[in-house]
């Protein structure tokens, strides 16, 4: 043992000892006394600042100018006499500008304003923001992000081929090809006119229709002649696209409707013009068809005599009726065809009635095959086969027939089992299939692994499904339809359809017992996901009543008695991070927090990283640092009543720093926020002892820092044209590495450009 | 058409002018060419699915088919023509009485007529006529007797019925003029509650027959007539939205098992909308009147109600309720976001 080892181990124990401490929470308040104002006495330079503003308000840029004036020369004094300028200049400058009444001549002096050196940064960033809403400026930026994104999606078309031929140059020959392939492909399906063009059109017009007498004016009204000729060409090709294929579809009605429309763009079109009479044409016959059927055979009813028939008709029409012996008779009797099938008919509906569904369905799909030449029946009988509202049985074994087909197709074709484009020429759209062979052989094992988790389109499969048990709750095929539902259901993580379901089914105890827990915790999970507190709490109390057995069913029964007991008005939340960051918010014009509750040092006290809440009225919620230092833990919470001052300048300072922040750092977002805001203006009058207590007046907005939003580093984007990328390829077993040029962002207004 | 005349048609259709070998016989081809090409636009053959009825069995049988549907639940049949099935049924049925009238004047199928007729007109709303083609068939068909009476009388109280209460699209006997809206809401309401209450006693009556369906229908046409009534009124009333948004709420929730129930979401999304629209259009977003929690709320309604007829996969309502959210949540985009934030 080393000499004087006991002691150092006293000591370290001592110092073990000493970080276990506790953390003392401070006694008393959280926060400092308000600081006291004093009496103010306005100088020369906030009597001239007043008199700027109140001639901005009140009278006209002359007497601006003038005030303004004394206000500039005070500055001048104040350097001269080594003393520091007032800072109002700018702001007083910009008060001129603005009252200028040529918009033009506005921006422009506007504009000067960013080559002074004194102003603020947030006010530079303002007034740049300000400039930047300039509808010539925005129109050469849509203009070049849609020359930009046109260049990109050719480059990488190309780009990434070659990329991956570095390394593997056999397929080189192919990948070239088809790349050149789809480069003329998106050639040949470029719109006239893209998003981004038609925002720097509307930008355009905007600025002709503010100041229609300005040179540019003059000029820009031939561009945007010239872009809406190509937005009328869109609109006309999209029209037309979309009547070829409902008159490929057979339906005549709105491809005449379509063709017409492109007429009122493009009068004289001759393709939408020989389309439209085609298609009147069509309509026209079918209309005739139709109104045919309605009337009656030339030929007399053979009916008219036939007690036999007769007596069909009067059992169908009886509900007492024997329509089974009735019908039986008829076929007997080797009446005429119109009879002997309208006996058949008859004969299936009687089956169908004592639950005989696939006898009857067989009796009448063999009706519905005869020739339509030489049966009468035959249209009726194809009318009940082949209608999914009327068989809807038949249309779920065809709907789960096609989404296997479809399954098939894409796991042996790929690509190519998708639908050809049809805007493309047939030899272009070929060349491109025949490319992608390569891509079907070598991608048939990857795909064989994806099959399990390939997404599934079973919707129209389930709409039958739900229609069939609708009509036959005890069909025949109910048991079968009813197990495949229940299990479409679970596999879309909707369990409690599929508890219903199992439950309608009679499953078994065990099977109902482990749905009903899914399908309450799918509840529980629905209501946390609320944002309202009312309806979360509607949600949480419908999951603990209709299962109280089940474990989320208790869990959800917790949680609302805890929410009930937990409410308050408001909870929107500071955090320690942001309090950090914008320590204005924290000192006393603001929250006015103890120093030591932010200082790092936990013996003395320390704010939790949650920080502060306000509850809403003038109650804030202090979430400190328990007994354990560790920062996970739940912290300690103390409540405290603020006053109305106090609150009114929390407020103020926190909508200050966001804003500031958003000016300066673009990551700095300040998320819209209604009830947010709405507290605010309420707390800045004096009324928030008034609170709103309606649940859609509760914000819970979180004011974060920006480390705690982004970490300690944040990804900034790249200042080059392009980036980086390397890729492999399963399907050809290929590694690249190539450049690629982004495409540009949509801008938030694209929406409205859809 | 003649078989020879058919041979030209299509020998003609498959080879197009210009493509005979012989250069001289180019004129006769184009002759032939032209007449074949006009015999093909005009002597089309018609479609033999659309051929004219042939017997009245094929439209009783039809018919008979569709007749325990339940049209409450479920949207009425269409035919081969996509046409409403009754409605089709009737203009058979009416078709081959004009058109053969020779044929049945032995009345050897009048009862039978008669009672489908009636039978198609029940399910148009046509419940005096129906009324009247049940007492005939009665009368002419032993049979028949005691269903047609029966059926009759339920349509003559099912035709009582429709006929109470403010309807403003009823057609009515005494001219094409529309009937005023009464300006006493109670005594409205009783009108209402009374033509319910005649519904739910014919309802007790009804139970096990396809006349089930049919007094539903009506029981659900009363209260959608009750809550338009309101709805009309809403701006003229004390509380008027209100009773509105209440009514409506009161049709969605008796009739969830209605085809029309999207509808009659759709109708209630529609409210809370229009009362958003003018919620804005009263207080403007900017002023101090403006009350956020006030128009979340609207905006939350309305946009929560078309959600859920969106996500109705195989309703045509899911498109229609899917475009009016869109449509909805752009007009919000008109207020500030410090006013609303979605």
């Amino acid at each position: 043992m080393l000499p004087g080892t006991p002691a150092r181990v006293l000591l370290a124990l001592l110092l073990l000892a000493g970080c276990r401490t506790p953390a003392a929470v401070p006694a008393g308040s959280p926060l400092e006394p308000l600081p006291a104002l004093g009496v103010y006495v306005p100088e020369a330079a906030d009597r001239a600042a007043r008199d700027v503003a109140a001639a901005a308000l009140g009278a006209g840029p002359q007497e601006v100018r003038a005030a303004q004036a004394l206000l500039l020369a005070l500055d001048r004094q104040r350097r001269e006499s080594g003393e520091a300028p007032t800072g109002l200049a700018p702001a007083a400058l910009e008060l001129e500008a603005v009252t200028r009444a040529d918009p033009l001549a506005r921006r422009a002096a506007t504009r000067e304003l960013l080559e002074r050196d004194d102003l603020a940064p947030e006010t530079r960033r303002r007034i740049q923001q300000e400039l930047e809403d300039d509808p010539l400026r925005l129109a050469d930026r849509r203009l070049a992000d849609a020359r930009r994104a046109r260049f990109a999606r050719r480059f990488n078309a190309i780009a990434e081929p070659v990329g991956r031929s570095l390394l593997s140059t056999a397929l080189a020959p192919y990948r070239l090809g088809r790349a050149l392939l789809t480069v003329v492909a998106q050639r040949h399906l470029e719109e006239p006119i893209s998003v981004p063009e038609r925002q720097a059109l509307a930008h355009w017009k905007r600025y002709v229709e503010a100041h229609p007498s300005t040179p540019e004016a003059a000029r820009l009204v031939k561009r945007i002649e010239k872009l809406q000729g190509r937005w009328y060409s869109l609109k006309r090709e999209r029209n037309l696209q979309a009547a070829q294929a409902a008159f490929r579809r057979d339906d005549p009605a709105l491809a005449l409707v379509l063709a017409d429309r492109v007429l009122r763009y493009a009068p004289e079109d001759r393709e939408a013009t020989l389309l439209r009479e085609r298609a009147a044409a069509r309509l026209a016959r079918l209309r005739a068809d139709r109104r045919r059927s309605l009337e009656a055979s030339e030929r007399p009813p053979p009916d008219a005599v036939d007690a036999r028939a007769r007596g069909l008709a009067l059992a169908l029409l009886d509900p007492r009726g024997d329509v089974a012996g009735a019908a039986r008779r008829l076929r007997d009797a080797g009446v005429e065809a119109p009879l002997a099938e309208a006996g058949e008919f008859a004969q299936a509906l009687a089956l169908a009635e004592t639950g005989a569904e696939a006898e009857a369905w067989k009796i009448l799909a063999g009706l519905a095959r005869r020739d339509p030449e030489h049966s009468h029946m035959a249209r009726h009988a194809e009318a009940l086969v082949e209608r999914p509202a009327q068989n809807p049985l038949r249309a779920f074994g065809e709907a789960r027939r096609a989404e296997r087909r479809r399954r098939s197709a894409w796991l042996l074709l790929g690509p190519l089992a998708e639908p050809r484009q049809r805007e493309l020429p047939a030899p272009l759209a070929w060349s491109l299939g025949a490319f992608s062979l390569v891509e079907v052989v070598a991608g048939l094992p990857m795909r064989l692994l994806r099959l399990p988790f390939a997404p599934r389109t079973d919707e129209a499969v389930a709409v039958h499904a739900r229609h069939y048990l609708a009509l036959h709750p005890r069909g025949q095929q109910a048991e079968g339809v009813r197990s495949w539902l229940v299990k479409y259901e679970i596999d879309r993580g909707n369990a409690i359809a599929a508890h219903r379901l199992a439950a309608e089914a009679g499953a078994d105890a065990r099977e109902l017992t482990r749905l009903e827990e899914q399908a309450a915790e799918q509840m529980l999970e629905t209501a946390l996901r609320q944002k309202r507190p009312d309806v979360r709490a509607a949600l949480l109390r419908q999951a603990a009543s209709t299962h109280p057995q089940t474990e989320a069913g208790r869990r959800a029964g917790t949680r609302l008695r805890q929410e009930l007991e937990e409410a308050t008005t408001q909870r929107i939340r500071i955090s320690r991070g942001f309090l950090l960051e914008n320590p204005e918010v924290a000192g006393p014009a603001g929250l006015g927090l103890r120093a030591e509750l932010l200082d790092g040092e936990p013996r003395n006290g320390e704010l939790h990283p949650e920080g502060v809440l306000l509850l809403g009225g003038r109650t804030l919620e202090f979430a400190l640092l328990e007994v354990d230092t560790d920062p996970d833990a739940a912290p300690r919470r103390v409540r405290r009543r603020v006053s109305e001052e106090r609150l009114a300048r929390i407020v103020s300072q926190l909508e200050e720093a966001t804003l500031r922040n958003a000016l300066l750092d673009p990551d700095a977002v300040f998320e819209p926020d209604a009830d947010r805001d709405l507290f605010f203006e309420r707390a800045r009058f004096g009324l928030a002892d008034r609170p709103d207590l309606r649940a859609t007046a509760q914000s819970s907005y979180a004011f974060r820092g920006m480390r705690e939003r982004y970490g300690l580093v944040r990804r900034r984007e790249s200042i080059l044209p392009v980036e980086l990328v390397i890729q492999g390829s399963f399907p050809d077993l290929g590694l690249g590495a190539f450049p690629r040029v982004p495409l540009p962002r949509p801008t938030p207004d694209a929406i409205l450009y859809r | 058409m003649t078989i020879g005349t058919a041979w030209i048609h299509t020998g003609a259709c498959r080879r197009p002018e210009g493509s005979s070998p012989a250069a001289m016989l180019r004129p006769v081809s184009a002759l032939i060419a032209a007449l074949a090409l006009a015999a093909c636009a005009g002597t089309r053959d018609p479609d033999p699915r659309f051929r004219p009825t042939r017997s009245v069995l094929e439209v009783v049988t039809v018919l008979r088919r569709h007749v325990p549907d339940d049209t409450y639940r479920f949207e009425p049949a269409r035919d081969f023509t996509d046409r409403n099935v009754y409605r089709a049924s009737l203009m058979r049925l009416e078709s081959l009485e004009r058109v053969h009238a020779d044929a049945l004047r032995a009345g050897h199928l009048d009862g039978v007529i008669a009672f489908a007729k009636g039978r198609a007109l029940e399910r148009l709303r046509a419940f005096d006529l129906a009324a009247a083609s049940y007492r005939r068939a009665a009368q002419q068909e032993e049979t028949l007797r005691d269903e047609g009476l029966r059926s009759a009388a339920l349509c003559d109280a099912l035709d009582e019925a429709a006929r109470l209460g403010w309807e403003p699209e009823r057609p009515t006997a005494e001219g094409p003029e529309p009937v005023p809206a009464p300006g006493d809401p109670t005594a409205a309401q009783a009108e209402y509650e009374r033509r319910l209450a005649l519904l739910e006693t014919l309802g007790r009556e009804a139970a096990g027959s396809h006349y089930a369906a049919l007094v539903q229908e009506e029981i659900e046409r009363a209260d959608v007539a009750r809550a338009r009534f309101f709805l009309a009124r809403r701006r003229i009333d004390p509380e008027g939205d209100v009773r509105a948004v209440a009514e409506l709420q009161r049709v969605a929730t008796r009739h969830r098992e209605s085809k029309d129930r999207n509808r009659h979401l759709l109708a209630l999304g529609d409210l809370y909308a229009a009362l958003a629209t003018e919620y804005v259009e009263t207080r403007p977003t900017e002023s101090l009147r403006f009350d956020p929690p006030a128009f979340q709320d609207l905006v939350d309604s309305a946009a929560r109600l078309y959600e859920v007829v969106a996500n109705q996969d195989g309703t045509p309502e899911k498109l229609e309720a899917s475009r009016r959210l869109e449509a909805f949540l752009a007009f919000t985009l008109r207020v500030d976001r410090d006013r609303f934030s979605p």
